[in-house]
């Protein structure tokens, strides 16, 4: 033939092409994703069911319901922030031994999805958050904010996801989910009332929150906050900030008269202490994203929700 | 005219962005000149390996809670001497030995940080920048320090400029030599921390040899080389971090290019120019 | 006057001694020197590169105000013997006194390599090259001041560079960067000049007045020492020369020094005989700079 070099070359090209589009799209993780309605039966061959929590918040409860009866690995540890973990090998050994991967959802899990899906995993995968009203993002760009945990309201829908998610796949014990499902929620119900209670001490007018990025959508709607802006408006913490928006932000602060900046303890607070400088408002810390370790101020999620109610409270009011 | 005059107030009314606006300018300002060493010596592979080797040194202050700058400066002043050293020492090629040290160093600041798991905000802040995050202790220390190295410039300018003309001239008359160099090179590396902050470890180098690479085109004297290219380093950064307000983009690379169109526009230009 | 080399000299009976560093000064102390000894005094020098000897036992001496031509086939070791003289070289045997001092010492030498190896890119003006030969007058942390920069003027007129004073360094013609960097040696107010093939691609006219302004010099008391592989310019222009290969082969005036037997010997295959006239006519290959081992 006339250019042998020309065909390997182009052959090579193709092949380069061919291969590098060989990986999950970004809608997969969501096409893999199951509704729990559609959950079967699996194998145990005897053994207990090995379940993957994605997150810290998720682990605790799927724990609390799965009780003795399931083998729990988690993800993320204690302190972590859910929009920059990093996995490593051990968390693909986990996934590929599990007989049900339960995340988060809403999108929280976004940059897990090539993880997720090339870890040889052949369970289930499905969302705590399936049958949540979403709350989108108030950038109009249509995003979905994942914080759905900080309603409490949520969570016991998460409760009931899990139990019904355990049941379904391990009927052999789905009495024992259903039950510690249900005192799991009465539990919750019993935390939001207190959190309403708590929380009644700021006046109306005074409930503005300004937080380090979009955290706190849910939270707001449900007790009737007002979210004045956020220092890097976006649902993930890895993104930065611009310096028009910045400079926006600290103009509403001074103009809603914003007492309290609250950051997520997870991340890190530098550029929200400069605007909480600049503006005289205080940095007020919040465990958001994760529990902590069982030394730390919340190790449970009813923990967590007492912390930061008491976090806002005081921020606002003195 | 007050339009033009509100546009140029607007951002200035921000704290924030006045403390980024001075500390770029002092990184500007001060950058070139000893990129103007940097530029004459062939260095400028060295200035970007010490820009890397420092990037444990920021991690590991970062780990134990100290003041980021302190970190890079040990390390800083450690590399400098170091591959100075070893540069002077060894069998192996010395941008070999260089480029070892360079991607070891990096690879573990980057190893150290992915321990922690869940940092990749500060990882982009160390790689590219964070002038918005500048506190006015890191202002008062970026000032000191920049006040400092032009200083020593200043005081040993005829001695470094004999070290990098003739560097056999400087041992026959009798210069302490070794002394002189290594100063110079912790120089460099006081200046890469400096300008850390404000672009990052990896634009760093471009704060360096940007504007000493222009300002090399526009004069032959050395003196003006170095007041030309703070001039460009200087009026980068103001137009660098304007550009980054009104067009929403990172600052750190805003002023980088800044300085890449001047370079630009001084080679197009020059090549109209009769030869002086 | 030069003393020939004496291996009997009880002087063999001093160990060869190990020379430090060059010791970097910071102050101006006036040369004291040992008005006895002759200006400049090698006994034994050997330098070793690589395993290899490039110089081995040099010997010789050379009174103050004396102008020396170092003369020898490409490789010889000429490169090398003015770095020991420079300090830059530390031999591994051998002797070297410099008014007295070792090369580490107080005294003001001057050292113009040969061109090729600076960055003449570099933007630096005559003037400035010439006022960098007064760094030790004018002291850390201070700034040239009059006496410094009428010293500059005055050696560059000497030099005839005048007009050329704010001229960036690259824009000159070869022989006038070399009458710079000899323009920076006067500067320097040094005692003892070594340069290295300065003659080398200049023309006649730039030799002459390169001679002149080496004479004057030498009327003024500076010894020089130079080295040329132009074997008509060292027994016409200089009293003393010495020839070497690595070994010394012979040192003093050219009629004694430029023998057909010494020059045999210093240049060995590189030598072709041609029968003219009445005599012999030598043509050596001293064409191209070659590497020596420096």
């Amino acid at each position: 033939m006339k250019h042998p070099e020309r065909r390997i070359c182009a052959l090579a090209l193709v092949s380069l092409a061919l291969l590098s589009s060989c990986r999950p799209s970004s809608s997969s993780l969501a096409q893999r994703t199951l509704a729990i309605a559609d959950l079967q039966p699996a194998a145990l061959d005897g053994k207990p069911l090995q379940v993957v929590a994605t997150t810290t918040l998720v682990a605790e409860v799927v724990r609390i319901v799965g009780g003795p009866d399931i083998t729990l690995a988690m993800l993320m540890g204690p302190g972590s922030d859910p929009h920059t973990y990093e996995p490593i090998p051990r968390d693909a050994r986990a996934l590929a031994e599990a007989d049900l991967v339960i995340q988060s959802g809403f999108g929280l899990e976004r940059f897990l999805e090539d993880n997720l899906l090339l870890a040889g995993s052949t369970a289930p995968f499905v969302a705590l958050s399936d049958g949540i009203e979403p709350i989108r993002l108030a950038d109009g760009s249509g995003e979905v904010d994942p914080h759905v945990w900080l309603d409490p309201r949520n969570v016991v829908l998460w409760t009931t996801n899990a139990g019904e998610a355990l049941a379904r796949l391990d009927p052999d014990h789905a009495d024992g989910y259903r039950r510690r499902a249900e005192a799991y929620r009465l539990e919750l119900e019993a935390l939001d009332r207190r959190v309403s209670d708590g929380l009644a001490l700021i006046p109306m007018d005074q409930r503005t929150l300004v937080a380090d990025h979009d955290t706190l959508g849910y939270f707001a709607a449900r007790f009737g906050f007002t979210i004045v802006g956020a220092v890097i408006p976006s649902a993930s913490s890895s993104a930065d900030a611009s310096a028009r928006e910045l400079a926006a932000l600290e103009d509403s602060i001074r103009r809603e008269r914003v007492r309290a900046v609250f950051i997520a303890a997870e991340v890190n607070p530098d550029l929200a202490q400069r605007v909480a400088d600049d503006t005289g408002a205080r940095l007020v810390p919040l465990h958001l994203e994760s529990l902590t370790g069982p030394d730390g101020p919340t190790p449970t999620y009813v923990a967590l929700m007492e912390y930061n109610v008491a976090a806002i409270v005081a921020g606002l009011t003195q | 005219m007050s339009a033009v005059f509100a546009w140029l107030a607007e951002p200035l009314s921000y704290p924030f962005m006045v403390r980024g606006l001075v500390a770029a300018l002092i990184v500007g300002v001060v950058c070139p000149v000893l990129g103007t060493y940097v530029v004459l010596r062939g260095m400028a592979f060295f200035g970007d390996a010490l820009a890397h080797i420092i990037l444990p040194g920021v991690v590991i202050a970062y780990l134990l809670g100290l003041p980021l700058v302190t970190g890079a400066l040990v390390v800083g002043i450690l590399a400098a001497l170091g591959v100075g050293a070893i540069s002077r020492r060894t069998d192996i090629k010395e941008d070999a030995a260089i480029g070892v040290i360079f991607a070891g160093a990096f690879a573990l600041g980057i190893a150290l940080l992915s321990a922690q798991r869940s940092y990749a905000v500060d990882l982009a802040h160390i790689l590219f920048g964070n002038l918005l995050g500048v506190s006015e202790g890191d202002l008062a220390l970026t000032a000191a320090l920049g006040i400092i190295v032009l200083l020593t410039v200043l005081a040993f300018y005829k001695e470094f400029l004999v070290l990098s003309f003739d560097p056999v001239l400087a041992v026959t008359l009798r210069l302490p030599v070794g002394l002189l160099q290594n100063l110079l090179l912790v120089l460099i590396a006081v200046v890469i921390v400096v300008s850390i902050q404000s672009v990052g470890v990896a634009l760093v180098l471009a704060m360096l040899v940007t504007p000493a690479a222009a300002a090399y085109l526009l004069t032959h004297r050395l003196p003006w080389m170095m007041a030309a290219g703070s001039a460009i380093g200087g009026a980068s950064a103001i137009v660098g971090l304007y550009a980054s307000y009104y067009l929403d983009i990172a600052s750190g690379p805003a002023i980088v290019l800044a300085e890449t169109v001047v370079f630009l526009a001084v080679f197009l230009a020059r090549g109209r120019l009769k030869p002086s | 006057m030069i003393l020939p080399p004496d291996r009997n000299a009880s002087d063999e009976a001093r160990p060869p001694e190990r020379l430090s560093r060059p010791v970097p000064h910071s102050t101006i102390r006036p040369p004291d020197h040992d008005p006895q000894a002759p200006s400049i005094q090698v006994e034994g020098l050997s330098v070793r590169f690589n395993g290899s000897d490039v110089l081995y036992e040099v010997s010789f001496a050379l009174g103050a105000g004396q102008r020396l031509a170092v003369v020898g086939p490409n490789g010889a070791g000429k490169t090398t013997l003015f770095r020991v003289l420079a300090g830059l070289l530390r031999p591994a045997d051998g002797h070297v006194r410099i008014f007295g001092h070792g090369p580490g010492g107080d005294t003001c030498i001057a050292y113009v390599p040969q061109r090729s190896q600076l960055d003449l890119t570099f933007p630096v003006t005559a003037a400035e090259v010439v006022m960098m030969g007064r760094i030790r007058e004018i002291g850390m942390l201070r700034w040239p001041g009059r006496a410094d920069w009428r010293a500059v003027h005055q050696a560059l007129e000497r030099v005839g560079l005048t007009e050329s004073a704010g001229r960036p360094i690259g824009e000159l013609s070869g022989g006038q960067q070399q009458r710079v960097f000899l323009a920076q040696a006067l500067a320097q107010e040094a005692e003892l000049v070594l340069l290295d093939e300065p003659f080398t691609g200049l023309d006649f006219p730039s030799v002459e007045s390169l001679f002149q302004i080496l004479d004057e010099l030498q009327a003024s008391g500076v010894t020089e020492i130079i080295s040329t592989h132009d074997l008509n310019l060292a027994s016409e222009r200089f009293a003393q020369v010495l020839l070497i290969n690595r070994r010394l082969i012979a040192a003093g005036p050219p009629s004694q020094v430029l023998t057909q037997a010494n020059l045999v010997a210093a240049y060995g295959g590189h030598i072709h005989r041609l029968p003219e006239g009445d005599g012999v006519l030598i043509v050596t290959d001293t064409c191209c700079e070659g590497d020596e081992a420096a």
